[in-house]
This record gives C-alpha cells, structure tokens and sequence, in this order.
C-alpha cells in the first residue's frame, strides 16, 4: 500500500520518483486511469482546450487493459511529463472522471492529493503479475495490456459536431478568409471556370486515391479548391451543392467541414498529425481522410479551359511609325473582341439601352448630386453611355464596360486581341483628348465618342432623356441657374389704389 | 400686368434684378387671372417662367414634366410680391390699415392648403425655391449733411453730386432677405400660409430657425415617395449632421404629441419619420459620403436598431445579400448602439419615439413603391 510523503524526504522506495521545488514527489512518467473511452475523450478535450498536446510530454500512448479483477480500463501514458503541464493535466483528469498516477516503468503510485499535499510512495513494490501496476490509497490494480491506439486513430474515429450557432455556424452567410472546398471530379472544372468567371482569387489540384474496384488503379477522385477571400455571395453555392463539401483550416494541414467541429481542440494537436499529411474531417457517416503526400495546389487561372476566340471587330489601327531606317511599311492590324476570364475588372461604364433609361432617371433621382456629378453621359442612337470618372457604381443594368486603356472601353470579360500595351491603344485610337472609342461587342462595330458630347449627369439633364431612341432629340444641355433675386424697389410709389378693395 | 410678370415673376424664378412695386389689389388680381397671357403680350415671359421653372423642377425630379402657369401659380407669385412690398421704405410708414388690408387678401391668396399631388407640390415649388436666396441691396450715403440710408436701390444721383467737395461716400452692402432682413412681424401668416402651400421649401432647408421644422408640414409632401426620395438625396448633399439634427429633434417633439390630437398623430407618422431619417443615414452610407451623424439621429437609430423593418425599408429588406444594400448600413447602425450611452441627452426621447412607432408594426415603408 501507499505512504505518504514526508516533508524533506528524498529516498523512495518506488523507482524514479523525484523531489521538485517544492517538495512534491512525481516520476518520470504521467498514467491516467479511464473506465471508458468517452471520458478519454473528454480529457483529450479538456486538455487540449488549455494547452497543445505536444507539450504534455515526449509521447503519449493509450492502452486497453484489463484489470486482475476483471474490469476494462483505458490508460492513458505520458512519457516524461512536462513539469509545466502537470497541474492543468491532473485538473483535466479530474474534471473526465479519470484518476491519475505517476512514475515509471511498470510501478506508479497515486498522485498527490489533499490528503498528501506532497505525494505517495509506496511500502513495497508489489510482485503481482502483469503489465502495469497501480498503487492507491486504498486499492492496488495489476492491469494487463490488450490493445493500443495512437492518439492519431483515436482523432481520426471521432465524428464530428455540428456548429448550431456563432460565427462557425452556417446559420449566417460569411465565408471565412481562406475556404477550402472538395468537389467531386465531374463538378470541378464548372466550379473553377465559375471561381474564374468571378475573379475569385482561388488555387486546385487533383486528389488521386486508390480505386478499390480497378486493381489497385490511381485516378484521379476529388478536386480539392482553395479560395482566398472568397466573396459573401459564393455562400449558398460553396456550402449547399451536392457534390461539394467546404472546409475550414483549423490546422496547418488539418481542414475540418465548416459547419462543424472536432470533439478534440485540433488546433492543439499540430504534433500529432504528421508533417507530410493533409487531414480532412467530413461529417459522418464519411470518414476522414488522410491525403499523403501534401497536396500541390495550382493557381485555377491555369487550371481553366482557355477562352473561345470571337468574331473579328475590325476595328484598324493606324499604320506604325516608319523604322529608323527610314523604310516605310504600312502594317495594319484588326482588334478583335474575345471573351478573356475576368480578372476583378472594375467597371467604369455603362450602356444602357433606352429601354432601360427609366431605371437609370429613377435611381438618379434618388442619388445625392454629388455622386452624380462624378458621371458623364452622352446620348446615343443604340442608348446611353453612362461613363464614371471614379468607376460606375449603383448603375446595375447595361452592358457594363471596363477599361483596355485609357479611354478605350470593352465589354467587361472581353479583352482585345492582339493584346497591345494600353499605351499604344490609347495612342493610335487617339483617345488621349478625352473622347472614348467603344467596342460595345464582339459582334459590333466599335464606335468613337467624342469628348464634347460628354455632359455632366445631372438630375435636370436625366429629365431630359426621353425613353424612346430618336438621335435627333438626345440634345443634352447644363442648364446652369441664375444669379440670385435681387430686390429692387420702385423708387417712390404713389398710392393712388390704396383704397381700392 | 406685363410688367408684373417680366419685371417680378421671371427673376423670382430665374434670378437677378426683381421690381417690386406697390401691392397688387383684388381688381388688378381678377383681371390677371380672366386675361389670357397673349392678350397682354406675356406669351414670351410666360414661356421664359416655364422654362426656368421646369429646369428648378428637373434638378429635384428629372420626370417632372413642364409647369403650367395657371391661377395657383398667379396667386403665389402675387402673395409673394405682396409680402416683399410689405418691405418698401413708402410702405414702412403706411398706417396699420393698409398694410393689414395687403397681408389679409395676400393671404386669402396664399391659403391653398397642402399641395394634393406630387406634381402640384413640384410646381408649386419652381415658383418659390429661390426665396430664400432672395437679397436686397443696402446703401448708406454719408455726406456733410450727415448719413442716410436708401434700400432696394441706389441713391438719387442728386445727392452724390461733388462727392469732394459734400464729402460724399456711399458705402454697399448685400442681404439676404429671409436670413438677415426676416419677414415682417405683421405678415407672418402670410408666410406661414405660403410655407403651408409649398412644404418643399421647408424640406429642403431643414436647418432654418424660422419657421421651426415641423413634421406636420414636411408629411405633406414627404407622402409622395418619389419626392421623399429626391428630398433625402438633396439633403444628404448638404450634409447628414446638418440636416438630420433638427428633423430628429422635431421628430421626438412629433412623437410625444397625444395621438389623435393632430391629423399626422399618428404612429404611422412616427414610422415614416423614423424610416425616412434611416433612409437618409442609408444613403449616406451607401454613397460613402463624409461625415457622422450627429448625437439625436444616432440615439434614434440605435434605438431603432433592434426592428429592421423601421430602419430598413421592406424591398431593400428583401434584396439578396449579395446586393450590398443592407450590410455596411446594418454595420454602421449596431456600431452607433455601441456608440451611444444609455444617459445620452436623446436616448429617452429617442426611446419613446421608438416605443410609439412599435404600436405600428404594419406600416410597410418601400424604397421604390413608386
């Protein structure tokens, strides 16, 4: 049986117990004692909500066993404790209903207790047969080993918890800063030309695992996605399409579905997974998987299928300068319109068929003038051309045009072909005098807008604009106000009426 | 009558030199209205006045379609020229008499109630909208004779003869008639019933002193939501913590009215008034113009902040998330409940105006119902 330990004593009978600082008597080792597997857990997640698990000690092992009597036990063995963690360890134990022991080898011996503020040692080692042998206060186990499991199959048989509430639930439509997303393999390419359609800054790779039903063949199973700053409006259809599960990293390798929650903090737990491993926890009855060696995402610029070329918008360049040779050669080149993955192309302009003028009048007179002095219009026989100086905002309807070069603007998703510097465009569309040159389609001849017809949109100027297209009314004119009243009196005023009624 | 509106009704509406002469009586008046214009050769003034008052009505509305000058707008221009009159230096020594036979039948001129229409509020409104920049010239003749003053023109040539040798200096000033001249003591029904007839003057200048802000008068135009809108948007412009203090504050004075005591005691009156200072708010955010709101629209919609369907009107509600329309406001209103202190100065007014707009839950309030 046990004995207390003396105040100044430093000779023990069980070995490897040592004496710290303060008199307490502890071994080398740290061994908890647990009925069942589930207070395990709950001590696996009560320490690791305080601490890493990395730093309980150099290796931490589980063990079943059964006791002389016939029980089943889990143990719980931390080699070589850290002296720091001990406390917070043994209030974990305590709060999962586990009782705690300590020293080393195959002897250990109650920790201390209110009973014996500085520990127990032992009278005399026991001799009964079996793995482990555990001294309490009044009770003595001999436990046989008949099972272990690493730390890392007990995490990874866990099923995971659904978040109902907070910022981790997905009861609000907020994406986190960095979203991974597994797809499955037909579904990949459509989400990455949609991911690159919005301009979505994202990185993809292929996940390959054995296919049990073709021999042991590798192909190709998954898409794995990762999306930086993924836009709110992304939400509904990352999370709630068949086929794909998001994730959320909580771990440098360790992604868990977002929604949900490991029992364990896997946020303490870096040590246990190994380095060259990426972890995924799917809710059940998925099981999580283990993708080994570390996946190698690849920016989906060049993951998605390369754009269609359009129709030719001939639109000439003018001849280029004559080479310092002073050999002239007329060299012409036709700009076509194709379609190009957007690449967050800010609009700046807008055209709007007259259709839909209404709307345009409807919202700038809602608008501060301020804000609508920050636009120029022009009156077009195909519609309004609404252009923003600082970008177009609140204007949601049109054909949205952004930018090639200064004063060059194509539909936004269509670039020019053959791609010259915006420079050159600017200089021989010669636009550098502030008139825009439009390229409204790939189907439709470009057209010039000369600065001149540009007004300033105001609310009186919109009032102007009238629904149906006839170019000869679309006359639009700043009408400035006046000066102020001024008050002038008659100079002397008879009153000859001042009785009249 | 030519004269009448080339020399004093086309510069109310466009601006620069405006004569005004002696009062217009009843006889004159009916004659105004039973002429047709082109019997007196005003067809061109008339077309002039049209013209000027329908660009004022576009800068508020671009649908607004072009003013008839009809028997309304010839009663507000003679009210109003009547009122200025009431100014003239002859008119000042008038007896008492007189000048109450001029405000009592410029006044029944003036009494046409509320505006029925959006449109009627609009063109009652080109005719009026440059009231309050109306000036009035100011000279002081000082001469060895000593000083005298000539208003709404200048001295007589005669006594600015030999300015050496009489020691002649005319000194000139500018002033604007409402702000620093004010309307005559005994013609302030005159102006209240003009004020009445055209609210918009008072919507859109919510930071005068007189008359003081009145929700009464501002629901009479503000009903008309393509008109609350444009309004909103001019007063934005002018700056939130300019603007929406006095209509907050004259919003909890509103509230605290017994209900059933006015016609607009009502609670739907307190929720269109606290929907249309959070729409005001909404488009200040969304528009990032500069600025906060001053301390009574804080305390007012962060009192508010805990009903959606009071700050946020219901088609904005209903917008996707995506749209951006909700967000960055709902963001700035639970800023301003942290911000603002319980023992804040509005935070009592601002909760009962609150509680009396809960009374109500089923005044819907639409951005574009219109």
């Amino acid at each position: 049986m046990v004995v207390r330990v003396a105040s100044g004593q430093v000779r023990f009978v069980l070995p490897l117990l040592t004496v710290d600082a303060r008199g307490v008597v502890f071994g080398r080792d740290l061994l908890f004692r647990f009925s069942t597997i589930e207070r395990l857990v709950a001590f696996f997640r009560l320490a690791s909500s305080e601490m890493g698990l990395d730093e309980l000690g150099t290796e931490l092992r589980i063990n079943f066993a059964r006791a002389s009597h016939g029980t089943r036990e889990v143990l719980l063995t931390i080699e070589q404790a850290s002296p720091h963690a001990i406390d917070s360890v043994l209030r974990a134990a305590r709060a999962a209903q586990g009782a705690a022991y300590t020293g080393a080898g195959r002897h250990f011996v109650s920790v201390r207790d209110r009973l014996s503020p500085l520990g127990y040692d032992v009278e005399s080692l026991s001799g009964e047969p079996g793995d482990v042998v555990l001294y309490g206060n009044e009770h003595l186990h001999a436990l046989t080993f008949e099972g272990e499991l690493s730390v890392l199959q007990l995490l990874l048989r866990l099923e995971l918890v659904r978040v109902k509430s907070g910022p981790d639930s997905l009861s609000l439509p907020k994406l986190p800063l960095t979203l991974h997303v597994t797809v499955r393999r037909g579904l990949g390419p459509a989400l990455l030309q949609s991911l690159h359609h919005a301009g979505v800054h994202a990185f993809a790779t292929v996940i390959e695992e054995p296919s049990m039903h073709d021999g042991g063949h590798v192909e190709p199973s998954l898409w794995l996605i990762r999306i930086e700053n993924a836009p709110n409006r992304l939400w509904g259809k990352l999370l709630h399409t068949p086929g794909m599960m998001a994730f959320t990293q909580v771990n440098e390798n360790v992604l868990v579905a977002t929604g949900f929650r490991h029992p364990v903090h896997l946020e303490a737990c870096q040590s246990i997974f190994p380095e060259d491993t990426m972890v995924l926890f799917s809710p059940s009855p998925v099981s999580a998987r283990m993708i080994r060696p570390l996946p190698k995402l690849l920016p989906i610029e060049d993951l998605v299928r390369l754009p269609s070329m359009g129709v030719h918008s001939s639109a000439n360049v003018a001849p280029v300068r004559p080479s310092s040779s002073g050999l002239a050669v007329d060299l012409y080149t036709q700009l076509s319109v194709i379609r190009v993955p957007p690449r967050g192309d800010v609009p700046v302009a807008a055209l709007v068929p007259w259709s839909q003028v209404r709307w345009l009048k409807r919202i700038g007179a809602g608008l501060p003038q301020s804000v609508l002095a920050n636009y120029k219009v022009a009156a077009l026989s195909r519609g309004l051309l609404v252009f923003g100086l600082q970008g177009l905002q609140f204007m949601p309807f049109g054909v949205l045009l952004r930018a090639a070069a200064k004063g060059v603007l194509v539909p936004v998703g269509h670039g020019l072909r053959p791609a010259v510097s915006a420079a050159l465009l600017e200089e021989q569309l010669g636009t550098a005098d502030g008139s825009l040159v439009v390229f409204p389609s790939p189907q439709e001849e470009p057209f010039r807008v000369a600065f001149s017809d540009l007004v300033a949109l105001e609310r009186h100027v919109l009032g102007e604009l009238a629904v149906s297209p006839d170019p000869s009314t679309h006359t639009l004119e700043t009408i400035e106000p006046g000066p102020s009243p001024d008050i002038r009196y008659r100079s002397s005023i008879s009153m000859p009426l001042w009785g009249e009624k | 009558m030519k004269a009448f509106w080339s020399n004093f009704a086309l510069p109310l509406v466009a601006g620069g030199p405006l004569q005004v002469s002696r009062p217009i009586w009843p006889k004159t008046f009916a004659k105004m209205v039973a002429q047709p214009p082109h019997q007196f050769g005003a067809s061109s003034i008339l077309a002039a006045i049209m013209k000027h008052r329908w660009a004022i009505g576009r800068r508020l509305w671009p649908g607004f379609g072009p003013p008839a000058v009809d028997e309304t707008t010839a009663r507000l221009a003679v009210a109003t020229h009547n009122l200025l009159s009431l100014g003239h230096p002859s008119m000042q020594t008038a007896s008492a008499r007189v000048r109450d036979s001029v405000i009592g039948f410029s006044l029944e001129l003036a009494k046409l109630g509320p505006p029925p229409t959006a449109t009627a509020a609009l063109e009652r409104h080109t005719m009026l909208s440059r009231m309050g920049e109306l000036e009035r010239d100011e000279h002081d003749l000082h001469s060895w004779l000593g000083t005298r003053s000539f208003v709404g023109g200048p001295p007589p040539k005669r006594l600015t003869f030999w300015p050496k040798l009489r020691k002649v200096q005319v000194t000139h000033q500018k002033r604007n008639w409402l702000r620093e001249l004010g309307v005559p003591n005994d013609a302030r029904p005159l102006w209240e019933a003009l004020g009445e007839a055209n609210p918009l003057m008072e919507a859109l200048d919510p930071s005068r002193l007189d008359p003081p802000v009145s929700w009464d008068h501002l629901f009479a135009v503000l009903r008309f939501p393509l008109l609350a809108r444009a309004v909103s948007a001019h007063l934005v412009e002018q700056g939130l913590a300019v603007v929406a203090e006095p209509l907050a504050v004259a919003l909890f004075v509103h509230a605290a009215a017994k209900e059933g005591s006015r016609p607009t005691a009502t609670s739907d009156a307190v929720v269109f008034g606290i929907a249309f200072l959070a729409h005001m708010f909404w488009l200040h955010v969304t528009t990032g113009a500069p600025g906060e709101p001053g301390p009574a629209l804080a305390a007012l919609l962060a009192a508010a902040s805990d009903e959606p369907w009071l700050v946020l009107p219901a088609d904005v509600r209903a917008a996707p998330p995506s749209a951006g329309l909700t967000e960055p406001f709902l963001t700035r209103v639970y800023a301003l409940r942290l911000a603002v202190r319980e023992n804040s100065t509005f935070a009592s007014e601002a909760h009962a105006t609150v509680a009396q707009a809960k009374k109500n839950s089923q005044f819907a309030v639409l951005l574009f119902d219109q």
